[in-house]
């Protein structure tokens, strides 16, 4: 499985991932850009957000957990775990409970108010790799195989949460 | 975070009566964490529409931009352009004093007048202008066409900088071809050369932003001459400061920014005893109470004996006291938040200046022609504003401190001159040989959001005073030592090694004080810096050596602005070792940095000293002093 | 192996799925009184204003689709824990090797004149729903007794079907587990705007009928509601009448141990039928909360796998949701009583923001409107993370998540 990894010494603030990640989740009948993204009535929302650290800035993002938080508290049947292992949200299910957001210890689920749905990293199923890993100009956010990290990263990684 | 270290300001942000939504500059630079590190680096580029370019500091993405521009040319052309920025600001300044000062002597400007005209002589003598048996307006025409002929294409170097440095200097900058011709000439010369595709030589370009600099320290100088000479030269003046100095029961008005041009006139208008019976009949019991912010504070405090109110990073806190009802502003470091905060009180925020307007605050165009007149509608205005002030609102913190400002050159040269009044430079060049002075710092600059406001100031000054080193101060650095006590006599005894302590006490009762002089002398506003190096120079002269070999530093530990980055530049060229406490965005080139900190030493003696930790800055500036005085064969 | 498993809700599936997915030589059978196929529970409101359809609050994975799952439709009468049989109201004895108790709770009907009239309804099932929701027809006015989370759910949805609401909660403010005064007095304040009637420090004293028919509420306060329909609303008590005789200890639930098993060897418990310990306020509780039961359902089905495993530290009060278009997320100790707690609050706007701290420990918050980031909280408190000088960042919003994990 691949998943998105963080170097978090890498990190230089410069919020890229932020901007590749609204631009992704942009609704647009053309293409996906950052002027199509900035013109947007309801400018879309990010799922991964960089903070100041004590050691530093990193991004904080998904981690598509193992026992995830926000599928265990979803009321509605909303969020699940796709084919590739990856935390879902189905839109049509979603009713704006807000439980994913009360669960999620990493924060990294937020209120769509207008479209009232909760929004979160779908580790962008169209495309190749994604949209934050992308665009990080240092590498911070890489695509890797799990399976090849060292056993301690991999934990680290996968940081599993008990709730 | 701890946000000040000044406990007026603490007390106010912890105490004020504004509502929890109001934010200040703290809570923004918070609220902008993480900020990005490729503008911390220095390695963003939007200097054409190609762009933004970025490199990658880790080496794995782009090593050059589209142009083809690394991270040194990158790195430098931002540094140069900072630079520009700082020289434009003093550029603009200046330029206002000698147009000011040319409508005066042509009757446009009745309302100004030459007010020293010793200073003016002197000025002019130094220029090279006969003064011999000419009226003060002949020789103060002939040396403002002499100074309008700074700003445009002379053609030949500056006259403020040729003529107030030594001589080791002049060659030093000739070698490297940093001799400006112009002014505004500099500024323009760095934006070419820095736009898409002129100059891509890291070194060239920085070469470039140190001609630019000493452009701007010839900006400064004449700025603080005509300053001199229109409004007097600053004599030693006891005063207080800090927001303390703010009442209750007084129409409080505060002067915020940089040229005495409109602070200056504001108050000598302010002591109008019909104004201040109309501030009584608005309910003021104490009637009229002028307080300063900022540059503009020290202009006044060393001219008037104003009190200084704060300082320019806690501009937002005097209105957070509840009792400010004017803030009148001109140009530079004037935050826009302050109308934003001034919607939470009763203050009315009034721009005056027409390049520097701001949303929700009242413009009332200053004109120099009529500068009485604006003067007594702006105070008005804080009268009429006072009826409004709500008194639950009101958090005035105890805090003031004693202050001696005003020790400019003339001052300090006419105190040492009460020791020795055919040779005042000597007890001053006595004491360093013997070393009862070990050397002298420069504190110069900002406060900054990246430090507690003042840490870095107090607590180097504290451990340098003790070292015997004899401080100056300008522009917020001199706010700083304003607001903590570092400016009384009882500071000297306090804070002062046994050498220093003694020196100062006995200059203090030569001038008749009856005390020693304060441990920290306030020599101007942040335009004022040349003052110190007038100062170096005659030290220099007098001892035969260049500044480059004096046992002479500068420190400007809470950076802030472009003009920082200016003058800091130009206080290396000028050959002093200058610390920075706050890292410039340069870091992304080791190339620049080093040519910054190291490399230039060996062309103009002066180099950057880049420490944010103030323990650490203090040990490496003694460290040089010491250097310099073996140097020199003083132990 | 023989898994019996009493229940059909979230309790009871997701013991199945884990054991499903560990045993597979596994023989399952679910007995529980509500027919297949299985739905979520806390979609029932939109079933009311037919925002959603039946198939359209289903689980999208039957538990029944597998075929080593036999279902009965039927209920526990007895457990006999020596035999190692269940006796159900069929009259057939159903043999175990591990058997979990999620039979869940409920609804309390209040022993009120008038109470078994026609239209009045309590609600907590599919069944009961699809009542209710046909009885909506020609309904004018309604009357919600309980102004509890799911009293002020049901009510607002009967709201939107242009029936005219009247909310009755005995307490003083609505909404008395998850928000404090503040919070339900501007709860309360958006719902009157939307329309809904609110009677605080009142409950229904007799349903007033005529007929047989329901024409109105009698209230303690002595005022009358008219009413068409009466939704009765005031809580759910868990259904452990069935375990009388079987050994299986109860307090005021169903007592188990870490590992969900009860006093009995091999019968498990789960869901709103246990008793709960709660790791911030210290007191033993009935949890009806949905993430309680994943989380007991998971554990009881790895044991009973024969996987051991531990429920995590339980919070008894920490819920989500939006009412009247606003959301209000909160957990831990909202109504801190004691002198040894420091509340810290602030209000801007609509948003309103509630931070309870034991010494630099934070042991409750309320989050109205601006919910962003209320899960970090949530863990910190859950967790009982000592937060030192991180305290100050954390209330004013600028700690780092990751510094809290």
């Amino acid at each position: 499985m691949e998943v998105i990894y963080v170097q978090a010494d890498r990190c230089l603030g410069c919020k890229t991932c932020e901007i590749e990640c609204r631009i992704a989740h942009t609704d647009t009948d053309t293409e996906n850009t950052l002027f199509a993204a900035v013109s947007q009535l309801r400018p879309p929302k990010r799922r991964l957000f960089v903070e100041q650290g004590e050691k530093g800035k990193t991004p904080v993002i998904c981690r598509h957990c193992e026992e995830a938080p926000c599928i265990v508290e979803c009321i509605s049947g909303s969020i699940y775990r796709d084919e590739q292992g990856f935390v879902r949200r189905k839109k049509e299910r979603c009713i704006g409970c807000w439980s994913c957001i009360m669960a999620c210890p990493f924060g990294v689920v937020v209120r769509d108010a207008e479209a009232h749905i909760a929004v979160k990293c779908d580790h962008c199923p169209d495309l190749d790799t994604p949209a934050c890993v992308t665009g990080c100009p240092t590498k911070a956010l890489q695509l890797v195989d799990v399976d090849s990290l060292p056993q301690e990263r991999r934990k680290e990684l996968l940081l599993k949460k008990e709730v | 975070m701890t946000q000040s270290t000044d406990r007026a300001v603490t007390e106010v942000l912890n105490n004020h009566k504004g509502g929890s939504q109001i934010q200040t500059v703290w809570d923004r630079y918070e609220a902008q964490q993480p900020q990005c590190g490729f503008g911390e680096l220095g390695l963003c580029c939007r200097h054409c529409m190609q762009g933004p370019c970025r490199i990658d500091p880790f080496g794995e993405g782009p090593d050059r931009g589209i142009c083809g521009a690394t991270a040194d040319t990158i790195v430098a052309r931002g540094l140069a352009r900072a630079i520009a920025g700082g020289t434009a600001s003093h550029s603009g300044h200046a330029l206002h004093l000698v147009h000011t000062l040319k409508k005066a002597l042509t009757g446009q400007a009745p309302d100004y007048a030459i007010k020293d005209k010793d200073k003016l002589k002197a000025v002019a003598a130094r220029c090279g202008i006969e003064i011999k048996d000419r009226s003060s307006k002949k020789i103060a025409l002939e040396l403002v066409e002499l100074a309008l002929a700074e700003f445009g294409d002379k053609g030949e170097p500056l006259t403020w900088a040729a003529s107030t440095v030594t001589a080791g200097r002049i060659e030093a900058c000739d070698k490297l071809g940093i001799v400006p011709t112009s002014i505004d000439g500099s500024i323009a010369e760095v934006m070419h050369r820095t736009t898409y595709g002129v100059d891509a030589d890291p070194i060239n370009i920085l070469l470039g932003g140190l001609k630019c600099a000493v452009a701007d320290y010839t900006a400064c100088h004449l700025a603080t001459d005509l300053s001199d000479i229109i409004f007097g030269t600053p004599q030693p003046v006891i005063s207080k400061a800090n927001l303390g100095v703010l009442r209750e029961e007084a129409v409080n008005i505060a002067l915020h920014g940089h040229n005495p041009l409109l602070s200056d006139i504001i108050a000598q208008v302010a002591s109008d005893p019909a104004l201040i019976t109309e501030a009584k009949k608005a309910g003021a019991s104490e009637g009229l109470n002028v307080v300063g912010i900022c540059c503009t504070g020290n202009e006044i405090l060393m001219r008037h004996g104003i009190p200084l109110a704060t300082s320019s990073i806690s501009q937002e806190v005097a209105i957070m006291t509840g009792v400010l009802d004017a803030m009148v502003v001109d140009y530079q470091c004037i935050m826009p938040a302050v109308a934003t905060i001034a919607e939470c009180f009763h203050t009315k925020v009034i721009t005056t200046m027409p390049i520097a307007k701001m949303p929700g605050a009242e413009h009332i165009p200053f004109d120099e022609e009529n500068a009485v007149k604006c003067a007594t509608a702006i105070i008005r205005q804080g009268i009429e504003r006072f009826r409004s002030r709500n008194p639950d609102k009101i958090c005035i913190p105890h805090e003031s401190s004693t202050a001696i400002a005003g020790f400019s050159a003339e001052a300090i040269i006419g105190a040492l001159s009460k020791v020795d009044a055919d040779d005042p430079l000597k007890p001053l060049i006595d004491n360093i040989v013997a070393g009862n002075i070990r050397g002298i710092c420069l504190f110069a600059g900002c406060n900054t959001v990246k430090v507690p406001q003042d840490y870095n100031y107090v607590e180097m000054v504290k451990r340098l005073l003790a070292e015997n080193v004899l401080i100056m101060a300008t522009g917020c650095a001199s706010s700083a030592y304003a607001r903590h006590g570092f400016m009384t006599s009882e500071a000297t005894t306090k804070y002062a090694g046994e050498g220093l302590a003694a020196v100062l006490t006995a200059i203090g009762e030569a001038a008749g004080l009856e005390a020693p002089l304060p441990p920290v002398l306030h020599i101007g506003s942040c335009v004022d810096n040349p003052r110190a190096v007038d100062i170096a120079t005659a030290i220099a002269n007098k001892l035969g050596v260049d500044i480059s070999k004096l046992p002479v530093v500068a420190s400007a530990p809470e950076a802030t602005t472009e003009k920082a980055v200016a003058i800091g530049t130009w206080a290396v060229v000028g050959g002093l070792p200058t610390h920075l406490g706050v890292i410039p965005p340069v870091l992304g080139s080791k190339l620049v940095a080093e040519t910054l900190t190291s490399t230039v030493k060996d062309l103009v003696g002066g180099y950057f000293v880049i420490e944010p930790d103030p323990n650490k800055a203090v040990k490496a500036l003694l460290a040089i002093i010491d250097e310099r005085r073996a140097g020199l064969g003083l132990s | 192996m023989q898994y019996v498993i009493v229940g059909g809700s979230i309790a009871a599936i997701t013991a199945l799925n884990v054991i499903r997915a560990n045993r597979p030589d596994a023989k399952m059978q679910m007995v529980a009184d509500e027919a297949v196929p299985f739905y979520y529970r806390a979609l029932i409101p939109f079933l009311l204003d037919k925002s959603r359809t039946v198939d359209e609050i289903l689980f999208t994975e039957q538990p029944t689709d597998d075929k080593r799952v036999k279902f009965h439709h039927d209920r526990c009468v007895g457990v006999d824990s020596t035999q190692k049989v269940i006796r159900l109201e069929s009259g057939n004895p159903l043999p175990y090797d591990k058997l979990l108790l999620a039979a869940g709770s409920s609804s309390v009907r209040p022993d009120i004149p008038g109470v078994g009239s026609t239209g009045v309804y309590t609600l907590r099932n599919m069944d009961e729903a699809l009542k209710v929701r046909d009885a909506l027809e020609g309904c004018g006015k309604a009357v919600v007794v309980g102004g509890a989370l799911a009293g002020i759910k049901m009510a607002e949805s009967l709201q939107r079907t242009g029936v005219h609401v009247t909310v009755v909660e005995q307490f003083p403010r609505i909404l008395p587990f998850i928000a404090d005064t503040e919070t339900a007095q501007r709860m309360s304040q958006k719902l009157g705007q939307e329309g809904m009637a609110i009677h605080t420090n009142d409950s229904a004293a007799e349903i007033l009928a005529t007929d047989g028919k329901a024409t109105g509420v009698r209230l303690v306060s002595g005022k009358t509601i008219p009413a068409d329909l009466v939704l009765l609303m005031v809580g759910v008590r868990p259904n452990v009448e069935f375990l009388a005789g079987s050994g299986v200890d109860t307090d005021l639930a169903v007592l188990t141990d870490q590992e969900m098993q009860t006093s009995v060897p091999d019968i498990y418990a789960a869901g709103d039928m246990v008793q709960i310990h709660d790791a911030v306020t210290g007191e033993d509780v009935i949890s009806g909360l949905w993430g309680n039961a994943v989380h007991m359902g998971r554990t009881a089905g790895f044991n009973m796998s024969g996987i051991k495993a531990v429920v995590p530290p339980f919070l008894s009060s920490f819920n989500s949701t939006e009412i009247a278009g606003l959301p209000i997320i909160s957990a831990g100790l909202i109504h801190p009583q004691s002198e040894q707690y420091t509340v810290y609050t602030e209000a801007q706007g609509e948003n309103y923001r509630k931070l309870i701290f034991d010494k630099d420990r934070l042991v409750g918050m309320i989050f109205l409107g601006d919910i962003t980031k209320a899960g970090v909280y949530i863990n910190l408190i859950r967790n009982r993370i000592a937060l030192g000088e991180r305290k100050d960042a954390l209330i004013r919003e600028v700690m780092s998540v990751l510094s809290t994990l």
